[in-house]
């Protein structure tokens, strides 16, 4: 037995505006090849982090001010930057046997990579000498999501923002990338004067995401997201710029559909449905508004925490 | 699609190369068909496991000398055609022999009471032998140092309730499957943009 390792020229180039998407940018067959000998709660354990990521970074760079003009046209290209630092934690999970493997304690329990952990598999003996190899990890310290974002306002205080990104990559190992998101805002401090202390405005963003192909034609991943987020902030001139801190609260959700081929002969579909595991998320942040755009950069408070910062250009209105 | 083509160059920049296991599963199998009247006779067949593994190589797109290690994981077992009026239980065992080396049937895995009707269409996992593992897992290491192991399968049902007879004979067809898994070493280039 001779260890040996090989280096795949990847498709960099079609990582584009998934920035930084552990599925879809480097190694997607290599994925679905891993987690092929998961089924149930094993495929959910070596999955989880990379849904908790997905979660907290989609349903971020939503809104970075609360000021919304009352009626004027308005336009702005974003891109939203969305990451996060994967904690120890999200290293290792406990999986059960699978496949038939007989472990030699009935019900024993293996400490074994997910997803972002590390890349060396752990082999298991059981019953009879046999052997059960839990895959490695793709050793993963961090996750970034950059997704360009068009804003429109502005009618009676509400803007539209919608998130697309969509490319058929033919024979590459990357599958398809299909991500579709619309949202609006709604400015609740119009109704509070002419000069409120601070802005604040209501918004719901919806988005979908599906990426790769399985064995059987269908997305490897299927994702939908969802937050209504609270934002207020205030307008404060700095020079020539203007300085705006701003913080919000959000209910969010993320639901992942994951359909791969067992390792049975012919192949079978396993389907597994998991959730991100953010509820609630408070944010807090700022921004720097000029006359052509706006930089601004916050972090987010929730049970998977995470940064964004982007760039907007356009003619954005702000006063 | 500026934009895009902007953040399409800063990729690069944030690719790393990193190691890691693959794992790959295959699965092969072997039929066995039943006719007795009275007690069982032994049924045979023959697997060229070098034959099965080049499969799982060409169906991973990798060759032989990446495979790290490779192993035994599983035997599974069930009734793959029945159609007699009443049921057989069955007690007995799964042997493995190394035809290439002219070995002896050693036990890999045994079945105890179990029926032909609840297991029609079944894949049941089978209670391990260390011996018939050991056999299997040597022909996969000879196979990885570039030898061609061929093993021979025997299924010998010593107990059978009710006897079969020549007036009510035990005929059903069955299947073996032996799950074996391949791991390489690779490195891939994988995002962490942070």
């Amino acid at each position: 037995m001779h260890p040996h390792s090989r280096t795949r020229g990847r498709l960099v180039s079609l990582v584009i505006v998934l920035l930084a998407l552990p599925l879809a940018a480097s190694a997607e067959d290599d994925v679905q090849g891993q987690i092929s000998v998961y089924t149930g709660d094993n495929a959910v354990g070596y999955l989880q982090p990379l849904a908790n990521a997905m979660g907290a970074a989609l349903n971020s760079g939503f809104g970075y001010s609360a000021y919304i003009p009352k009626t004027s046209f308005h336009m702005a290209l974003e891109v939203p930057v969305m990451g996060l630092f994967f904690a120890d934690d999200d290293a290792t999970f406990t999986a059960t046997a699978e496949s038939g493997f007989q472990p030699n304690t009935p019900g024993e329990i293996f400490v074994v990579p997910t997803i972002v952990g590390p890349g060396e598999a752990v082999v298991a003996t059981g019953q009879g000498g046999a052997q059960f190899a839990f895959p490695g990890g793709f050793d993963l310290n961090s996750f970034g999501l950059a997704v360009p974002q068009l804003r429109l306002s502005s009618l009676a205080g509400t803007e539209a923002v919608i998130r697309w990104a969509a490319f058929e990559t033919g024979e590459s190992d990357l599958g398809n990338v299909d991500m579709f998101g619309i949202g609006g805002r709604h400015s609740i401090s119009q109704y509070f004067g002419e000069n409120p202390t601070f802005d604040l405005a209501a918004g719901i963003l919806y988005q979908t995401l599906d990426l790769g192909e399985n064995d059987f034609g269908n997305p490897f991943v299927d994702t939908s997201a969802l937050t209504v987020q609270l934002q207020a902030s205030r307008r404060m001139p700095v020079g020539f710029a203007t300085f705006e801190p701003y913080g919000a609260v959000a209910y969010e959700s993320l639901d992942l559909d994951v359909e791969y081929a067992d390792t049975n002969d012919p192949p079978q579909p396993v389907a597994v449905s998991m959730e991100g595991e953010n509820s609630f998320r408070f944010t807090i942040g700022a921004g720097f508004n000029f006359s052509a755009g706006q930089v601004w950069a916050d972090y987010n408070f929730s049970d998977t925490s995470n940064f964004s910062f982007g760039l907007a250009l356009g003619n954005l209105g702000r006063p | 699609m500026t934009i895009v083509l902007v953040t399409l160059s800063m990729t690069s920049c944030i690719m790393e190369d990193t190691v890691l296991q693959l794992v790959f599963t295959g699965e092969s199998s072997v039929g066995f068909s039943e006719n007795e009247d009275g007690a069982d006779n032994p049924e045979t067949a023959l697997v060229n496991i070098a034959d099965e593994l080049r499969d799982i190589l060409e169906e991973n797109e990798i060759s032989l000398s990446e495979i790290d290690d490779a192993f035994v994981t599983s035997v599974h077992y069930g009734m793959v055609s029945f159609t007699q009026s009443h049921d057989w239980t069955l007690s007995g065992a799964i042997s493995v022999r190394r035809v290439d080396l002219g070995g002896t049937f050693t036990p890999l895995a045994n079945y105890t009471s179990v029926s032909v009707q609840g297991a029609l269409g079944q894949k049941i996992p089978a209670a391990l032998e260390t011996a018939g593992v050991a056999i299997i897992n040597t022909a996969l290491d000879d196979f990885l140092a570039g030898q061609t192991p061929i093993l021979e399968f025997q299924v010998l049902s010593d107990t059978i309730v009710p006897l079969p007879t020549p007036s009510d004979p035990m005929i059903f067809d069955w299947r073996a499957w032996l799950a074996i898994q391949l791991i390489t070493t690779e490195t891939v280039e994988v995002p962490d943009p942070f």
